[in-house]
Formats: C-alpha cells, sequence, structure tokens
C-alpha cells in the first residue's frame, strides 16, 4: 500500500469534518468496546492472564534471535520451507517466486496486515496470478479497491447500501440484507477456494519448540486458504515467534477476548508443516516466509522495543479519542490508531511520520485497555522527542529558557506585548527564523485586566446588585 | 540457486545479527509471570456447563448415553439439515454405526476440497472438548480430513466422556499426546461455534466460508 502518512494532517483534518464516518465510528467503536466489556467482566483471573500473555510476548522479543533458528529448525524438520526477508521488496520476490514455481493462476489469501504491509497483491497480479481476498471485510475493500481501515474489522467504513452496489457492480450478483450479501460471497469465493493453486496467510503466532504457525480466524476462510489449495505460504514479521505452545495457550486465553470479546475465535489453526503421508487435504507445500522490514533494529532500544509485543487486537485503536474522530484512513498507512502510529513511526523513514505521534491527547485510554500494557503514551512521547531533536527551532529553545526564568519570562512578554498587545503581529515580521513555526501551534492568551482588577470589578458589582 | 535464495541467506544473516546486537546493546530481562490460574476441574457437572456455553453460540448439546442415540441424534440432524450427502472421519468413528444411521444419505469419501465441495453434512470427533470456551480439539491425520469439519454447511462434532477438558492450557498436552513418533500432528483446529463474520455494518451472520451449523453431540460413556 501507498505510504501517505506524510499527509497526516490534511489527512486528518479532512476526516474530521466527514459527519458520516463519524456516526460510522462512533458506532463501530462504541459496539467493539462494549463487546469487549462484556467479556472482560466475566473474565476471572483476568489481570494473571493478562501478565501471563505479556509474559509470554515479552520472554519471546528477550529470546528473539534464538527462537528465530529453533523457528527455522523444527519448521525445516516437519517439512516446512523457511525463507527470510529483510524487506518489502525480497519478501516479495520470495512469494512471487514460490507462485511461479508452483504455476499458480489463482490465490486466496486470508486477512492479514502484513501482506498489504509489503504490497504483495500487484505484485503477484503483475506476475500473472488472479489474487483474491478471502476474508468479507477484505473481500469488500479490495472489491472497492480502498485499503482497510480497521485492524480487524476491514470494512468498517462501508455500509450496507455501499456493499449492494459493489456486488452489483464488480460482480454482477444482487442481493440486498446483510445475510443475502454475506451467502453470495460465500458462493463466489467458495469457486476461488476450491480452485485455488496457492493460499497466502499471515500468522498470528509461530512457535519455536515445534515450528509450528498459529492462525485465529471466524469466517473459515484462513482454514480454507490452508486446507484446499497445494500450496500454503504463511508470511509473518520476525517479532511474531513466541517459545512454546504454552506461551500460545495464555495468548490464546486474552487475543480472542480482547479483540471481539470471544472466549476464542471460531477457528484456531495449528499448521506444523504441509500434509503428512496417507493425508487427504492441507497443502501438500508449505512455506514460511520471515520477514524483518525495519524490525529488528529497534529491538536495541530499550523503550520503543515493546511495541514488538502487540498482539493486534485492536483494543486501542476503539478508545482512542483520535481514532474515534478521524477512522483508519487519516493515519496514511496501514496501521491506525495509537499502535498503529507507533509502528508506523518505527517502520517507516523517519521524514514520512514526522506528524503522527503528534496525533495523540496522551490521555492513556490506549494503555489502560492494552492486554499487554504496553505504553503507547510513553513511546508516543519519545517519538515526539525523536521528531524535536531532528528539528531544533531557536524560538522553541528560548521559549525553553524564559520559561525557566518566571521573572525574564515576564519581563520578555512584557517588552513583546508592548509594541504588540496581542501577540499576532510579530509572528508575521521576516528575519526571525523559526518564529512563525513555533507560533503555528500556540495561542498566546488574550490581554485581560489583572485578576485583583477584575475580583474587585466583580464584588462591586455583587454589592450594586 | 534463485536470487531470492542468495538474498534470503544473506538476509538471514543481516537479521539475525541485528537482533543479536540489539539484545547485547539493551539486555532485556523479563519479569518472571504469576502462575496460570487454576483451571476449573471437570466435575459431573461438565456437560452442563459446556452446554451454557455454546447455546449463545447457536449450538445446541444433544445427550447420547449410548451408541444408538448417538446415532437417532446424527439422523436427526441430517433430517432438519436436509441433507443428502455426507463425509465422515473414518477409524475415529467407525465404532459407532453412523453409517447406517445414515443409510439414505451417499456418502462421500475424503479427497482433495473439489470433491467435497457440494457435500451436506460433515461428521468429526473431538479429541478434546475445552468447557471454558466450548471450543472442539479435532487433530488431522490420515482418516480424520480437515474438510469434514469446513466444507459442508452443517457440521456436527461427537464428543466422547474423556475429551472433556477445562480450558485451552491443556491444548498443549493435547498436541503432544497425539503427535506420531514425537512430530507434532501437521494439523489442529479449534472450533468455537460455527463459522461467523460481522464484516458489514457489524451485523453477525453466521455460516459465511465454513459451516454455517455446528451440532454437539456428547458422547456420555465411559470408553
Amino acid at each position: 500500500m501507498e505510504v501517505n502518512t506524510r499527509n497526516f494532517r490534511p489527512l486528518s483534518a479532512c476526516a474530521c469534518r466527514d459527519a458520516n464516518l463519524r456516526a460510522v465510528l462512533d458506532h463501530a467503536t462504541r459496539h467493539f468496546q462494549n463487546i469487549r466489556k462484556l467479556s472482560m467482566d466475566v473474565f476471572s483471573g483476568r489481570e494473571d492472564h493478562f501478565a501471563r500473555a505479556r509474559a509470554a510476548r515479552f520472554t519471546a522479543l528477550s529470546r528473539l534471535p534464538d527462537l528465530l533458528e529453533q523457528l527455522e529448525e523444527n519448521a525445516t524438520a516437519a517439512g516446512t520451507v523457511v525463507h527470510w526477508a529483510a524487506d518489502a521488496a525480497e519478501a516479495r520476490a520470495i512469494i512471487t517466486d514460490i507462485a511461479k514455481a508452483a504455476n499458480a493462476r489463482v490465490i486466496v489469501k486470508g486477512k492479514s496486515m502484513i501482506t498489504e504491509e509489503i504490497g504483495l497483491n500487484p505484485a503477484l497480479e503483475a506476475a500473472g496470478a488472479e489474487v483474491w481476498e478471502t476474508d468479507l471485510g477484505e473481500f469488500i475493500v479490495q472489491l472497492a479497491g480502498e485499503p482497510p481501515s480497521h485492524i480487524i474489522a476491514p470494512a468498517l467504513h462501508k455500509s450496507r447500501q455501499d456493499v449492494v452496489k459493489l456486488f452489483a457492480e464488480k460482480l454482477n450478483l444482487h442481493g440486498e440484507s446483510i445475510p443475502e450479501l454475506t451467502m453470495l460471497a460465500r458462493q463466489a469465493l467458495r469457486e476461488k477456494f476450491l480452485a485455488a493453486d496457492m493460499g497466502i496467510t499471515g500468522a498470528n503466532m509461530a512457535v519455536a519448540a515445534t515450528g509450528s504457525v498459529v492462525l485465529v480466524e471466524n469466517e473459515g476462510n484462513i482454514r480454507m486458504s490452508t486446507t484446499c489449495p497445494r500450496v500454503h505460504v504463511a508470511l509473518m514479521s520476525l517479532e511474531k515467534v513466541v517459545a512454546d505452545m504454552d506461551a500460545v495457550a495464555d495468548i490464546l486465553r486474552v487475543l480472542p477476548r480482547s479483540t471481539t470479546g470471544q472466549k476464542m475465535s471460531s477457528y484456531v489453526s495449528v499448521l506444523t508443516g504441509p500434509r503428512r503421508q496417507g493425508e487427504t487435504d492441507g497443502a501438500q507445500e508449505m512455506h514460511l516466509v520471515i520477514l524483518d522490514n525495519g524490525r529488528s533494529k529497534i529491538l536495541a532500544d530499550p523503550l520503543l522495543r515493546q511495541a514488538l509485543a502487540c498482539i493486534r487486537c485492536g483494543a486501542c485503536l476503539n478508545v482512542c479519542p483520535v481514532y474515534q474522530t478521524i477512522g483508519g484512513h487519516a493515519y496514511g498507512w496501514i496501521y491506525p490508531g495509537p499502535i498503529g502510529t507507533l509502528l508506523s513511526s518505527l517502520l517507516l523513514p523517519h521524514a514520512e511520520t514526522r506528524d503522527l505521534p503528534f496525533g495523540c491527547t496522551l490521555c492513556g485510554a490506549c494503555k489502560r485497555t492494552c492486554p499487554l500494557s504496553i505504553d503507547h503514551p510513553k513511546l508516543m512521547m519519545a517519538l515526539r522527542e525523536r521528531v524535536a531533536a531532528k528539528r531544533q527551532n531557536r524560538m522553541g529553545a528560548a521559549h525553553s529558557l524564559l520559561a525557566r526564568h518566571p521573572r525574564a519570562y515576564r519581563m520578555a512578554v512584557g517588552a513583546a506585548r508592548a509594541v504588540d498587545p496581542q501577540l499576532d503581529l510579530l509572528p508575521r515580521l521576516p528575519g526571525l527564523p523559526g518564529l512563525s513555526e513555533f507560533v503555528d501551534s500556540r495561542h498566546p492568551p488574550e490581554l485581560k485586566k489583572p485578576f485583583t482588577a477584575r475580583r474587585a470589578k466583580a464584588k462591586a458589582k455583587k454589592e450594586r446588585s | 540457486m534463485t536470487a531470492s535464495v542468495a538474498a534470503s541467506k544473506n538476509a538471514r544473516a543481516a537479521m539475525l545479527a541485528t537482533l543479536r546486537k540489539g539484545l547485547a546493546d539493551a539486555p532485556f530481562v523479563v519479569p518472571a509471570p504469576p502462575a496460570r490460574p487454576a483451571s476449573v476441574p471437570i466435575g459431573t457437572d461438565a456437560w452442563e456447563r459446556l452446554a451454557a456455553v455454546l447455546e449463545p453460540l447457536g449450538e445446541r448439546l444433544r445427550m447420547a448415553g449410548n451408541r444408538a442415540e448417538a446415532c437417532e441424534h446424527v439422523a436427526d440432524i441430517a433430517r432438519e439439515r436436509q441433507a443428502r450427502t455426507y463425509t465422515r472421519w473414518d477409524t475415529a468413528l467407525d465404532g459407532l454405526g453412523l453409517d447406517e444411521a445414515l443409510s439414505s444419505l451417499v456418502r462421500v469419501a475424503p479427497g482433495p476440497c473439489k470433491d467435497l465441495g457440494q457435500v451436506d453434512l460433515g461428521l468429526a470427533l473431538a479429541h478434546g472438548a475445552l468447557v471454558e470456551s466450548g471450543s472442539m480439539v479435532l487433530v488431522a491425520a490420515p482418516g480424520r480430513h480437515r474438510a469434514a469439519s469446513l466444507l459442508p454447511p452443517a457440521s456436527v462434532i461427537l464428543v466422547p466422556k474423556s475429551a472433556l477438558l477445562p480450558d485451552v492450557s491443556h491444548m498443549p498436552a493435547l498436541l503432544a499426546r497425539y503427535g506420531e513418533d514425537g512430530r507434532t500432528p501437521s494439523c489442529l483446529n479449534l472450533v468455537t461455534g460455527p463459522s461467523s463474520t460481522a464484516d458489514i455494518e457489524l451485523v453477525l451472520v453466521r455460516g459465511v466460508h465454513g459451516p454455517g451449523t455446528l451440532d454437539v453431540i456428547a458422547l456420555d460413556w465411559d470408553d
């Protein structure tokens, strides 16, 4: 997907004016918060389960290189072909090579953020394959030619009417009600599943001790994509590995509940290598692609690396006042909301993401909601510092110095006010570098009479009445 | 060796080196987590608790005290779902007499998905039933095809009493137990309710790509 994070400001300003979008977001984020709360309220031992899931993820990060090697060894022993990709281009090349070697004409895909991250679909299509997104939400946004707008509900921004029109225009399929539309998608995609040569999925987890890939879903499209086609390719970012099945169990206790309030998602698949001798279904050829794309270097940062622990439940999006207002597309890349801001800032070039960490009120709702207690606000501040360090502003430095010396501050402001009472003319003066940028986001208080004078006036008024 | 294979080798070395250097520069110490909260043990009320968890998922737990009752349930379900064809696991279900109960239906043998795409009813056996979440654990193997619980619009899973387990913390042991010669099974599925989606306006629809209905039959006798 094209990176448009540079336009975060205009995109979010535009989104703020979209009343329709606001209504959709309001409904959706409330819905997700509500179903999550109902489930969490009755989750016995919740905090201990959260702590165990957190430990499972953090322990994995603390042993990441060793676990990846172990994963490679065990997956290879199970018959999976393991590939390593340093960046998006390498991952695309590896997967298109696999598709070509397998002579894959029809490819079905399970919902996966990571394949969006590397822009896989256009590469496969350029290689001559027909690529189908099979998660209903992803299918809808693929037909519409749009990117997903929520980590777990990609077509959140589409109404039933939008889908009716889309199916009629693009597929010549006609339905009205939501169950009807869902059945139409089932029939259309069932044909593709049965015809597909290759299935591509992400991975919710990979298990070092067994070489397995764990996939979590509700629709069954991921099971279809891994059961019917000859070839299965799982693409994982390198931080998704966990030590063993116990870690998987600890995370599965928390992930579905935090995502949709379910005790368990409809389908969890633990896949270990291709089908064995005598089995009649499952992929005959399994590939695991381990992708870096800027993640490995984050492990050296003692604070920021906790963003790699994320299990993509999406709960932080739903409670974020900024996400609730601007929605997913305004963030300009595939990862929206608080965790998206962190990931985009860490994975994309700094110059592309300068504004993102400022799109946060520091209210802390994300941190309180995160089952792994990722400290988004603290990370956001660190990212702001990083941005600020990159563009030193003399006016900012001068303001900071004055602010530490109240008497000097008052004198300076007094002097400035003497020539420009409302402080609205000075910034327009040429020859003061950085001033216009400094005042751009700051509004000096209006001039008022001193408090004592106002108090005396109020008192006098009271006495008169 | 193609270009991408060479690149993959370089990438591997570079990725591991960066990770190792990162951990060396900023050591990562993770405090030990609390003990996992104790599981609710399987008691005499386990079937009732399972039924209560399955109900909101749109599943009715049908109790069978013996083989004949189990077969009766299966025949009832086939009738209710208007099934004309079925596919089932072999060895795991052979002793139940299901084929006699479904003699009016055509049995489709396990095979590639293309052959099973139109089958109406699929039967499988749970290796585990997690009471806390209502999840059925299915472990694939020869004669236990994955498609049986996936392609047909109506799915039936039979649960032996011995399969009842408290929760997902018991899944790792189950996975280890069903591996052959110490190998992890090729595929383990947790199935919790029918296939579902809420991708259009957050309205829940059951039966999107997988089965629209899931019936669970409790085989309530000691093996």
